[in-house]
């Protein structure tokens, strides 16, 4: 008697949000939100954070580290509305108040395995030269109103924006039951972890 | 019946005239094959990048195709526009490339040009601005005759590309 076929398939993302490079930026905290379609249902594990505020290290790497662990599991009938991860690094300014440095946003790896992310940072760009000097000043600059905003790629076009910095993620992707709903997700065959596009060996 | 997943993002520009650019892309794909779920076409945010950096769009795809045959594999063509301290909007770039056909995590350099005027448009256009377009924009990625085409080269349109597959195993296709 066959085992019945299970009715969704299971993604785990575990791993950790690294830290930054804020191009000299110093103390600053990123929050991060897990966005993923409608079909998707959280099992387990957190969807969004903070994580704790950091200084750049004193020697000459200008590393900001979190080291803040993220575990996730997902199931789902349908690849479609992939998890992203999108991060919103915050930073004091003079007079010590919160003010964004950067946004980024990452597909979590369709491939299982261990790979590495680099979330190029970019944040909303004032409209004028006046309206940037008032949110110096003020320490209110642009931010996107929901921070779920970078997953989305409908309305994008209307943003302009100025990018700097970057946040490293390490993330180690699972899947169960993949395979059994038809899907080759690339996992099995050479590095998961690809520069110059998958390795094909013994195909012929 | 065969569906493909392409789930990633068009990660941003580099090596273009400008460095403020955004990026207008959209999938193109043949006869056989249907967009069930996803955006096949949009457009990035506005990005001023540091001289000599990336420019960074990190625009998500998320795509969910059906296909019935394998010709008219989906590919993505983009243009490449640069906004000027004025606010005026140049092309920087025509190019297309095919999604990869492996299922797996692919990052992708996909090369870029423009069309190349005459003298007398390429000195108007470095004074007055405004670079030569194309009539016919399904030139990009259609092969056809562009013999009496001049182009340059312009920059490279970085990509990050997961590609999943369903049943295609299952149908014997070798991929």
């Amino acid at each position: 008697m066959a085992d019945p076929l299970p009715s969704c398939f299971t993604v785990m993302a575990t791993g950790q949000i690294e830290g930054a490079d804020l191009n000299g930026n110093d103390n600053a905290y990123c929050k991060f939100h897990f966005v993923a379609g409608e079909d998707w249902q959280l099992l387990d594990g957190l969807e969004e954070g903070i994580t704790q505020s950091s200084r750049v290290s004193q020697g000459p790497d200008q590393m900001l580290v979190w080291n803040f662990p993220l575990d996730v599991t997902y199931k789902s009938t349908n690849a479609y509305g992939w998890p992203q991860l999108v991060v919103s690094v915050y930073g004091l300014d003079y007079l010590g108040r919160d003010v964004i440095k950067g946004y980024g946003c990452m597909h979590i790896p369709t491939c299982a395995g261990r790979h590495t992310l680099k979330l190029r940072l970019f944040k909303p760009r004032s409209a004028s030269g006046l309206q940037s000097f008032l949110a110096w000043l003020s320490g209110m600059p642009a931010e996107f109103s929901d921070p779920r905003f970078p997953s989305y790629g409908e309305g994008r076009e209307v943003t302009r924006v100025v990018s700097g910095g970057h946040v490293i993620v390490q993330i180690n992707v699972m899947t169960k039951d993949m395979e059994l709903f038809g899907y080759t997700d690339g996992s099995s065959r050479g590095s998961a972890n690809t520069a110059q596009g998958p390795a094909l060996q013994g195909l012929f | 019946m065969a569906e493909l997943h392409i789930i990633g993002q068009v990660l941003g520009g580099s090596g273009f005239q400008f460095q403020t650019l955004f990026c207008k892309w959209s999938l193109v794909s043949g006869r056989n094959w249907e967009l069930l779920e996803g955006l096949d076409q949009g457009q990035t945010q506005v990005d001023c990048a540091p001289d000599g950096d990336m420019v960074v769009w990190a625009h998500p795809i998320d795509v969910h195709y059906s296909c019935k045959g394998l010709t008219g594999w989906p590919k993505l063509s983009f243009q490449v526009w640069g906004q000027d301290v004025h606010g005026r909007n140049d092309i920087c770039g025509y190019g297309f490339c095919h999604m990869p056909t492996a299922p797996g995590m692919h990052e992708l350099d996909c090369v870029t040009w423009i069309p190349e005027g005459t003298v007398g448009e390429r000195l108007r256009a470095f004074f007055v601005g405004g670079n030569p377009r194309l009539k016919l924009e399904e030139i990009v990625h259609t092969p056809g005759d562009r013999f009496r085409l001049q182009t340059q080269t312009s920059g490279i349109v970085h990509l990050q590309l997961g590609v999943i597959m369903k049943d295609f195993v299952a149908n014997h296709v070798k991929c």
